[in-house]
């Protein structure tokens, strides 16, 4: 068998909820002993190279930081302890290590106070998305009571908007009850 | 920042090594938890994201501060030190820590004694 010099990627698709989170962690992990390592990380498709001779461990951390100044201390300080970052998306940082066997402390949250603390970032999200979402569902119901003289097409079109956003804001608040229960599991 | 020292007790495991660490001496986070890991002989085990929230936490509260670097090689690379409000805070601390131990120990020892 021939091994080939040019690194080989692949596109894995996954359909995955907020509070799967440690479920993701650990698809990565298996993947990475299986020797596909995660590269870039995205909503639903992810991209993985290809390279049996490594193993990661990886984690996902959860922080909204705007200022670059204050993104660069926190990269810094992820690296500085040994995480190679391998790429953000929407607020979730993903981070990798080589992995060794025998090594027990490969968490990124050591203690109830800072995981209660991240669970509660990832909660205020939540929240914030379903409360975002509230005044355009009554714009959107109120549009759909007021134009009788609109027509068929242009209201069914509205209220299937609509029907959309409140599945939306339940999933989103079903997300807030979820991680609820998880921080009640540490108390 | 208007918190004082007593509502800012008691501190966590990591919050209260981390100020022991700072207390010798000025130090970056890889430092620090080597630092703590020593301390208690591998029993607190500090990670990343337990050390970014505890220092941004420490920092926010006033308990420390960037220090000012001789060579900012990596300025990215944040060197920490601790406040006067953060020695105080840790002061407090081992005040009350002492006291529990004191009452613990008394208690202890006294039913000890009858037991024997």
């Amino acid at each position: 068998m021939a091994l080939s010099a040019v690194d080989q990627f692949v596109t894995r698709t996954r359909v995955s909820f907020v509070w799967n989170y440690e479920k993701d962690e650990e698809w990565l992990n298996n993947l990475s002993a299986q020797g596909e390592h995660l590269e870039k990380p995205g909503t639903f498709r992810y991209a993985f190279k290809k390279d049996v001779s490594i193993r990661y461990v990886y984690r996902m951390d959860y922080q909204q930081i705007k200022e670059q100044d204050q993104l660069n201390e926190y990269y810094a300080l992820f690296k500085d302890l040994g995480w190679e970052r391998v790429g953000s998306n929407m607020g979730w940082h993903y981070y990798r290590k080589p992995y060794m066997e025998g090594e027990t402390s490969t968490q990124i949250y050591t203690d109830r106070s800072s995981l209660v603390q991240l669970l509660r970032r990832v909660q205020m999200m939540l929240v914030l998305l379903a409360a975002a979402n509230f005044p355009i569902i009554i714009v959107n119901i109120m549009n759909v009571w007021s134009w009788y003289d609109k027509s068929v097409t242009v209201r069914s079109f509205i209220s299937s908007v609509v029907v959309l956003q409140v599945l939306v804001v339940i999933v989103l608040l079903y997300g807030f009850v979820r991680f609820q229960r998880k921080i009640r599991r540490l108390d | 920042m208007k918190d004082s020292v007593q509502d800012l007790l008691p501190l966590t495991e990591a919050y209260f090594y981390i100020l022991v660490a700072l207390y010798r001496a000025d130090a970056h986070g890889y430092a620090m938890m080597q630092d703590v890991e020593q301390m208690s002989n591998g029993r607190v085990k500090i990670g990343a994201g337990t050390l970014y929230t505890a220092l941004s936490t420490l920092q926010k509260k006033g308990l420390i501060d960037f220090a000012q670097e001789a060579d900012s090689a990596d300025s990215r690379r944040k060197l920490y030190a601790i406040t006067d409000k953060g020695r105080n805070v840790l002061k407090g601390e081992m005040v009350r820590l002492e006291e529990l131990l004191h009452n613990a120990r008394l208690a202890v020892d006294q039913t000890n004694e009858g037991g024997a």
